[in-house]
């Protein structure tokens, strides 16, 4: 099925209207030589019920986290979804318009966006949001970027408690410029004071701190960005996970003047990786300098409130070259399921979330830390992520885990991020009292 | 109280007048274990200041806006550049199965065989239509393809092994050029050097004047900006080749050749496709989409990792350990799956015949309108007499039109009057429409669409007062898109 609803007969009225032979002819430009002259190597075309059956069998070749007892963490979570979220981003009208270029046309979409963007403001702490980013990785990126085009100095310091991923997207991007990329060390499992001070000087033009971190831990964001602020008029990235951002300070309180990060954990499934959504605010001041859409609250010719893209002499499709980004496509339909999550679950329901993610991975770490053997690698604070050191390896715990259903965490040696007997655990609002007892039975059961 | 039709519905946190509100929109289950302590000097004391609103009222709200919104499912979509083709429902249930959502990114390869396999599968089949080598699933879309394809050149030329030639550091693109072509050079360092048009084509002599030992690559939309396919495509290669610099292919404009021309005949090295363009994944009010490169083998070894493999056993894998070389990742995870997901069940419901139908029809769509409509609206690059034909897609400068005391943006917003999403406005060249049909549409939608054209034109030159002041039907009325970016209001504050 191609989907096109052109016939033969319609075809050849359509063909006479141009007057053209045939179809062949329309392709003038094309020389023969350059002509495919034979089918491509494609399998036969399917209908929709032999389609269902195919991803029936794909799916059923899945082992779902959805079907396990699952703890993987690592940059995605497996957070609750409710039904209200996706009935409203499988709305038709949302799914296949375009970018709202057209403000009469794409009111929808756009007062979407304009409450995406305040709602993001108030969850970091910021003054100004875009309408998203591609996904954590390359949010954390744009906001390097943009410091260094703002400050026109040339360092970077990146906690190497930063996730490996985004420590690695962001070697991709920053190689091929005159810029130099300095790792901060970890001290006991997050960056300490000294460390940044020693690294600060007046060419640095940021300091992107995650938190919690790579390891689960909360760093003090609040101290080390004052610090980078006050040497060197240093620009404080803050990488933030929006469901800590909940309960935990936010980084605007904190003294971020960029905040960026995953957006996944806001009602979006884990789909092996995409599409997320990237979240990227900042201060006030830099708004001239975000790259990505921005929408604007205007009036029509009758005064009446409306929306529409705003600042676009930022972008590329005007800029070129000289634009703040290359970005064009962003996550639009999954900022709007953001929106949506974040409206249904309110700020209650957002807070009892992160809460219940908090108290669940610290009564699972009580109940770890009484086995023999195991105990958690810092003994820092943490949100609902956590590493610990096992008497046994990793690998041993998480293949011994799936025997049961449980995935039980991710390797840390595989991760990049620790020894081959250290695990790192993630827990959401999901997870059963239950359930953490089966993980809690497994470790025991492994030595 | 108003009875203003047009008046837009209230902000979500316009519906939560009372700060203290409790109404629950969504529960959740009992807290099941004891609480811990909560640091006072980690928390933030108050909620945050989100509404707090009843689930019915969240669905009404979003179900209120859906209904302001143009889309392909309800209207005619002919935005040039941008394939707003038909999004089957079967691909968007597809992505949504339990069995294909709900899979972690870093679960271990052997719980993941179905959607690696799909995805071993798109890459197999990108590279076919291609006829290209190899293909990176991992880019995000189209601009963050042509940043990685860009990078993954430069990696080939600074490889002693590979390119050894670290000084091919300039990238050429046609004036026409998509924005974000200089845009992605400019990340990447790159220096971008525009090369002049003549009658809707690359300048050869031009051309030829300006590729040198610096030349890393040439970027081209082919079919072009224009809506024209470029005869003189095998030349270009020729001059970019003898001069040893790449040919890069963007994309954007693959729904005009699929299964009629690969990409590779005519001279290509490298490209990105927009699978939101040529493969219907739906474009989600601006994204997600996904933008795959392909290349020749020797640009292999440098492609983002991790690479989706088939082992010797039949099982698949993701491999990062093979590519040394690689540039590294240009985002988190694997990359759009859910995405490439729909991409896949559109060409396999297609198959091969219909991949090449897609492309021949987009491009007899595109003739038929063109043709209706050259009489009244003059195209530059179209004429049924001279047999100068389009791809699939067509510009217009309606000059007549534009002598009556008009703009370009009254017809386009005269459209929307008639439930027309107007065309792409003033791009690639001033006071032109750029129109994009697609192979989805049937001959009454087109002929609809002629004879609204028709009719706007004839209203024009009666009155022109009509279109001034459009849209009369739309949602809302037209917006001062100028006070808007004077003092920009981007939040909600209250």
């Amino acid at each position: 099925m191609d989907y096109v609803q052109i016939t033969d007969a319609d075809r050849q009225a359509m063909l006479q209207t141009i007057g053209a032979d045939c179809v062949e002819d329309l392709y003038a430009n094309l020389t023969p030589e350059i002509r495919l002259k034979r089918d491509l190597d494609l399998p036969p075309a399917r209908s929709e019920l032999e389609l269902q059956r195919d991803l029936g069998t794909m799916a059923a070749d899945n082992h779902t986290a959805a079907s396990q007892n699952c703890f993987l963490g690592g940059g995605c979570y497996d957070h609750f979804i409710p039904t209200v979220v996706n009935a409203m981003a499988a709305k038709g009208e949302f799914v296949t318009a375009y970018t709202p270029y057209q403000a009469e046309a794409s009111q929808g979409s756009l007062q979407a966006f304009f409450e995406f963007q305040t709602q993001i403001c108030r969850l970091t702490g910021l003054d100004v949001s875009n309408a998203s980013m591609y996904e954590g990785a390359s949010a954390v990126v744009e906001g390097v970027l943009m410091s260094l085009n703002v400050s026109g100095k040339r360092r970077v310091l990146v906690a190497s408690t930063l996730n490996p991923q985004y420590r690695s997207v962001l070697k991709t991007y920053l190689n091929d410029l005159a810029v130099e990329l300095i790792e901060l060390p970890a001290t006991d499992g997050v960056i300490a004071s000294d460390t940044l001070n020693k690294a600060l000087d007046d060419d640095t033009a940021c300091v992107v701190i995650q938190s919690p971190n790579v390891f689960g831990c909360i760093e003090d964001w609040s101290g080390l960005f004052e610090q980078a602020h006050a040497k060197a008029k240093t620009q404080a990235v803050a990488v933030f996970n929006p469901i800590a951002s909940s309960l935990l300070k936010q980084p605007g309180q904190c003294g971020a003047d960029i905040a960026a990060g995953e957006g996944q954990p806001l009602g979006i499934p884990m789909q092996y990786g995409g599409p997320y959504l990237g979240l990227f605010a900042a201060r006030k001041k830099l708004m001239r300098k975000m790259p990505g859409r921005l929408i604007g609250q205007t009036t029509d010719s009758q005064g009446r409130r409306g929306f529409c893209l705003t600042l676009q002499t930022r972008e590329q499709h005007i800029r070129g070259a000289k634009a703040t980004s290359n970005i064009c496509t962003n996550q639009g339909l999954l900022a709007i399921r953001a929106t949506v999550y974040m409206s249904a679950m309110g700020k209650l329901g957002l807070r009892e979330i992160a809460s219940q993610c908090y108290h669940k991975a610290h009564a699972l770490v009580d109940k770890i830390q009484q086995l023999d053997g195991y105990k958690l690698a810092f003994d820092r604070p943490f949100f609902h992520e956590f590493m610990i050191d096992c008497p046994v390896s990793a690998r041993t715990v998480i293949e011994a885990g799936k025997q049961k259903n449980i995935l039980a965490g991710l390797a840390c040696d595989e991760l990049g991020i620790g020894q081959d007997n250290q695990l790192l655990i993630a827990v959401t609002e999901k997870r059963t009292a239950s359930q953490l007892d089966e993980l809690v039975n497994l470790l025991k059961e492994v030595i | 109280m108003t009875l203003d039709p047009k008046q837009s519905p209230p902000l979500i946190f316009e519906h939560d007048p009372q700060t203290n509100s409790t109404c629950i929109g969504v529960d959740l289950p009992a807290l099941d274990v004891p609480t811990a302590d909560l640091p006072a000097a980690l928390m933030n004391e108050q909620p945050l200041n989100l509404p707090q609103v009843g689930q019915m009222n969240v669905v009404r709200h979003y179900t209120a806006l859906a209904g302001r919104n143009f889309s392909v499912d309800a209207n005619f979509y002919p935005l040039g550049s941008c394939t707003m083709k038909f999004n089957p429902p079967i691909n968007e249930a597809a992505a949504a199965m339990s069995g294909l959502n709900d899979v972690h990114p870093l679960q271990d390869d052997v719980d993941a065989q179905g959607t690696l396999k799909m995805l071993y599968e798109v890459r197999t089949w990108l590279a076919e239509i291609a006829g290209l080598d190899e293909v990176c699933l991992q880019p995000a879309a189209g601009a963050h393809g042509e940043f990685a394809a860009i990078k993954v050149i430069r990696a080939y030329f600074n490889d002693p092994q590979g390119g050894n030639a670290p000084q091919r550091r300039t990238v050429l693109a046609p004036d026409t050029a998509h924005g974000t072509n200089p845009a992605s050079c400019a990340m990447c360092g790159a220096g971008v050097v525009s090369v002049p048009s003549r009658d809707g084509h690359v300048d050869l002599k031009a051309l030829q004047s300006m590729v040198n030992d610096e030349t890393a690559a040439m970027m081209i939309t082919n079919p072009n900006t224009s809506g024209l396919f470029d005869g003189q495509i095998g030349e270009i290669a020729d001059i970019l080749h003898e001069a040893g610099a790449l040919l890069y292919l963007d994309g954007a404009n693959m729904n005009a050749i699929t299964g009629v021309a690969r990409p590779s005949d005519f001279g290509v090295d490298v490209m990105h496709y927009n699978t939101h363009k040529t493969f219907s994944t739906p474009h989600g009010c601006g994204g997600p989409g996904s933008g795959p490169i392909a290349v020749r083998d020797f640009l292999a070894p440098y492609l983002p990792v991790p690479q989706v493999i088939q082992k010797d056993d039949g099982s698949y894998a993701l491999d990062s350990e093979s590519y040394p070389k690689s540039i590294g990742k240009v985002r988190s995870f694997f990359g759009q799956t859910g995405i490439l997901l729909r991409c896949w069940a559109y060409i396999a419901a297609a198959g091969p015949q219909g991949i090449r139908n897609i492309g021949q029809t987009a491009v007899l769509n595109a003739n038929y309108l063109a043709a209706c409509l050259e009489k009244r609206f003059a195209m530059p690059y179209f004429s049924t007499a001279n047999k100068q034909y389009c791809a699939h897609e067509f510009i217009t400068v309606p000059k007549d039109l534009l002598a009556q005391g008009i703009t370009l943006i009254d017809i386009a917003k005269r459209m929307i009057d008639f439930g027309i999403h107007p065309p792409t406005m003033h791009w690639p060249v001033h006071d032109c429409l750029m129109i994009e049909p697609t192979e989805t549409e049937s001959k009454e939608t087109l002929d609809r669409f002629v004879h609204v054209m028709h009719l706007i034109a004839d209203e024009i030159e009666q009155d022109a007062q009509i279109a001034n002041q459009a849209p009369h039907h739309a949602s809302i009325n037209r917006l001062d898109e100028v006070a808007a970016a004077r003092t920009p209001t981007l939040t909600h504050l209250a």
